[in-house]
């Protein structure tokens, strides 16, 4: 009993980082109805910043700040140069071009970082506490806090914030709100920045556990997508959600069925896509009808 | 005056059938052997993306998942091969077969999604076969994959010529037999499916049916494409069916141009060619083929969405429009083409303006 | 303060209109009328910035018809497209918000209260999705949004369409005050043409994309060959 309790406590914590990447799916598609291929690559890159700031004896609280906003940045010049050409088009010609976008990146990260693992420090104190016999690191409290804070400051931003609300509304009606002055190619592009922050902070809460190299994000995004998936691709709540459930059952099925293998894990996450897309395509949370043909 | 065109089409084809059959015997005569090894390679990949551009091209289906019906019928081959001592010849119709199965029994829940939800769930196929290929070690002995001795080679070939020869002559084949298929009945059903499908069910087209069959020809040639590669490799394993094989095909697909049949060919040559050339570049090296790739597939999306095959044809267009221009006299019944109609239809699946102008005049 | 000069519109490769001449002037109301298909809903669309257009458009002597339709409406015109398009999925005061977005000034509120008068029931119903409204309550909701534009030229697309006499009668009632209150120009396109010409100052009568016949609204009232020939009644 023990035992399960402790893999569900860790199970939460993996959870945590898939909501938090997941939730960066559910922003970019609510704003456009598209799945960007290249949000774990490009919050990969953005780690990579990070730790580059980090080498040159900046303080952690800085790094990940910069890191942050330079992740905003590569966001928007991505949705305005790229993505802006195909966003009213075929659901197709964003999808191709977002994968290109991820193989751009890996490639950059590569050719800039090379591929040696590389070490990345984390913010949260290496502590343990014994509750009832189940161990729960800093570590882990960490994570979760961290999704948690994240899906609160989304959940703010958008139903209490004047532009919040615009976002919103472009997303739901692009030309009747033209037609009220809102300015939607540069909320898509918002959209866009805010998920690639998102995504920096869930690569830079990734990182310390495993190590850095430019593949590092690839299953992270794969077990991310699964949450935003069973979750509802529309709902931030469902992400987070959705990334509970797929991190407790992952790390449940590694644990018990350990003796059929790792890869098993990954195609438990495939299976949850997979099942959810045939059933129920708009996920626990998700409306029916909020689906991008 | 449908007569005459059918007959000016009969002798196209024949002209180009020749042309293209010279065109496949000459490398195989000339080249060194490590070309037209890599050559039959592309040859594999032009099948695989013919595929796809069938599917994604003319049924409108996205497909991310290639690599996954190509893992069925490149294990399905080496399987026969390494373990029931099959000729490997005949493992192909078997592993095209196999492939198709599969294909129709993902396309029937399939048929159902469409957009981004179809794109993901091939997606989330292509990732789940070679981890499934990992587990299921009796069958396919896991990791370590299978090794299987390449076909011999034909008569007084080398054993890259005749594997060449056999790609190219598989991958002929099929773009004829595709290019039936589509002019006739099959083809026209499966453009109204892509175009619309409610005018599509009116007119009593089953459309599910349509969609899950045009997976299945999709698999099929995969699954050949499949089986092709564990010859030319000699082995099979996991890995080499991943995720990657099957972004390269979409790449091929969609660089070559979704809308032609020359699509495929061009889209091979890229695929195969490009990383090989692209990792002499100084200092990115490793790197290299990546970034190109993505950023080519970038740029073909946005500016030219009908790939090299369409702006092949728009300069064949505007040749034959020169001449025209220039010697009157040469117009006759036959005068200035104009693309066909499926090259223009075909662009709208990815060409961002067209489904625009459409939109708005709605 | 609306001037169009020889405005051709259409779409695609189609030409809706060609060649369409009005004014609106200041603190005034005037409709379009025409059967379908003559161009009045295109010829908003032009002002406003949604349609392929050429031909000189003048807001308060800014030229706007090369502009883009969020610069447009952030310029002063209010478009409420045909059927309303309010936001489904957000609550009729989110819908409200929405149209208050640009501005900056400090009379939002009091500008929300005004719409409150205009129509009562808004106030009860702050948090209720406007796609549960009824259809004419949709109408009114858009046109309030509108307004929370605080815009210099306020354009309803056939706001009578398929609404009971009585909503139309309010609606109408409500624009009528509107303008006069705030002293904000309306331009309004109508198939009801009695029912316009009873609200409005001036008319135009629209005919193949062209304008057939324009004047003072008594005067096309009174008018029968007008009133046969183009109004219908």
């Amino acid at each position: 009993m023990r035992q399960l309790a402790q893999q569900v406590v860790s199970g939460l914590a993996s959870g945590g980082i898939f909501a938090s990447l997941a939730l960066a799916f559910v922003l970019v598609h609510r704003a456009m109805g598209v799945v960007n291929f290249a949000q774990g690559e490009i919050a990969m890159f953005t780690t990579f910043i990070a730790w580059s700031l980090l080498e040159t004896g900046m303080p952690y609280a800085a790094a990940f700040l910069l890191a942050v906003v330079a992740a905003f940045a590569i966001g928007v010049g991505v949705e305005r140069t790229v993505i802006r050409p195909v966003e009213r088009g075929p659901v197709l010609a964003t999808v191709i071009v977002t994968i290109g976008l991820a193989t751009v990146f890996n490639g950059l990260a590569g050719a800039i970082w090379l591929y040696m693992l590389k070490a990345f420090p984390s913010p949260f104190p290496a502590r343990t506490v014994t509750v009832d016999g189940v161990a729960i690191s800093d570590q882990d409290l960490g994570l979760i806090g961290t999704s948690l804070v994240v899906m609160v400051l989304m959940y703010a931003f958008f139903q209490h914030t004047r532009i919040g609300l615009v976002m919103r509304a472009a997303a739901l009606d692009p030309v009747t709100s033209r037609l009220l002055g809102v300015r939607v190619g540069w909320m898509l592009a918002l959209g866009w920045g805010l998920a690639a922050m998102v995504g920096a902070v869930s690569g830079m809460m990734v990182a310390p556990v495993v190590f850095l190299e430019p593949n590092f994000m690839q299953t992270v995004a794969i077990y991310a997508l699964a949450a935003a998936v069973l979750g509802g691709i529309d709902s931030a709540l469902g992400a987070v959600i959705g990334g509970a459930v797929v991190g407790v059952t992952v790390n449940l099925v590694g644990t018990y069925l350990g003796s059929i293998g790792a890869s098993l894990r990954l195609v438990v996450a495939l299976a949850i896509i997979i099942c959810v897309l045939v059933v129920r395509p708009s996920g626990l949370l998700g409306r029916p009808d909020a689906q991008r043909v | 005056m449908r007569g005459a065109l059918l007959a000016i089409r009969r002798r196209r084809l024949l002209l180009l059938g020749a042309a293209a059959l010279c065109l496949l015997a000459t490398p195989a005569l000339l080249l060194p052997d490590f070309v037209t090894y890599d050559l039959a390679y592309a040859g594999v990949y032009a099948i695989a993306i013919l595929g796809l551009v069938l599917l994604t091209g003319f049924s409108g289906q996205i497909s991310l998942g290639q690599g996954a019906f190509m893992a069925v019928g490149g294990y399905a081959s080496a399987i026969l091969v390494a373990t029931s001592g099959w000729s490997f010849y005949l493992t192909l119709p078997v592993a095209g077969v196999l492939a198709t199965v599969v294909g129709i029994v993902v396309g029937i829940p399939a048929a159902r999604l469409t957009g981004i939800y179809l794109a993901l769930a091939t997606f989330a196929l292509s990732l789940a076969a070679p981890a499934l290929l990992k587990e299921a070690v009796p069958l396919t002995n896991g990791a370590r994959g299978i090794v299987v001795s390449s076909a011999s080679p034909v008569g007084p070939l080398s054993q890259e010529q005749s594997q060449y020869l056999l790609c190219w002559g598989v991958a002929g084949v099929l773009l004829v037999v595709a290019v039936n298929l589509l002019r006739g009945r099959f083809g026209r059903a499966l453009m109204a499916v892509r175009d619309s499908e409610a005018a599509a069910r009116s007119s009593g087209i089953n459309v599910p049916l349509y969609r899950a069959a045009a997976f299945g020809i999709s698999a099929f040639c995969a699954g050949v494409a499949g089986a092709l590669l564990s010859d030319l490799a000699g082995f099979v394993n996991p890995d080499s069916f991943g995720p990657q094989l099957s972004i390269s095909v979409l790449v091929g697909a969609v660089v070559g141009g979704v809308g032609s049949m020359l699509g495929p060919v061009l889209g091979a040559l890229f695929v195969e060619f490009l990383p090989i050339r692209a990792q002499d570049i100084p200092r990115i090296g490793t790197a290299a083929p990546a970034v190109i790739e993505g950023l080519l597939l970038i740029l073909v999306v946005l500016m030219a969405p009908t790939g090299l095959a369409g702006l092949l044809a728009r300069a064949r267009g505007w040749a034959r429009g020169w001449v025209v221009r220039h010697r009157p006299r040469a117009t006759g019944p036959r005068g200035v083409e104009p693309p066909p109609a499926e090259l223009r239809g075909v662009a709208m699946v990815i060409d961002a303006r067209v489904a625009e102008e459409t939109e708005v005049r709605q | 303060m609306l001037e169009l000069t020889e405005v051709v519109a259409g779409y695609g490769g189609n030409t809706v209109l060609h060649g369409v001449s009005l004014t609106v002037p200041e603190r005034t109301i005037v409709c379009v009328l025409g059967a379908n298909g003559a161009g009045k809903t295109t010829t908003l669309r032009a002002i406003s910035g949604v349609v392929q257009r050429s031909g000189a458009i003048r807001l308060d002597g800014r030229s706007i018809g090369r502009a883009s339709a969020e610069q447009i409406a952030r310029w002063g015109v209010a478009h409420v497209p045909q059927g309303g398009s309010v936001y489904q999925k957000l609550t009729v005061e989110e819908n409200l918000r929405i149209g208050a977005h640009l501005r900056r000034d400090g009379d939002v509120r009091a500008d929300r209260h005004r719409v409150s008068d205009y129509f009562p029931w808004l106030s009860r119903r702050c948090d209720q999705l406007a796609g549960t409204l009824s259809g004419g309550q949709q109408r009114m909701l858009a046109i309030a949004r509108g307004l929370m534009m605080r815009p210099r030229l306020l354009m309803l697309d056939e706001p009578s369409l398929g609404l009971a006499p009585l909503v139309v009668k309010e609606v109408f009632d409500a624009v009528r005050t509107i303008s006069a209150d705030l002293g904000m120009a309306v331009l309004v396109v109508e198939q009801n043409a009695r029912l316009a010409l009873r609200s409005a100052v001036h008319g135009y009568v629209l005919e193949a994309g062209a304008v057939a016949v324009s004047g003072r609204s008594e005067v096309l009232r009174a008018d029968d060959s007008v009133r046969r020939s183009y109004l219908g009644y």
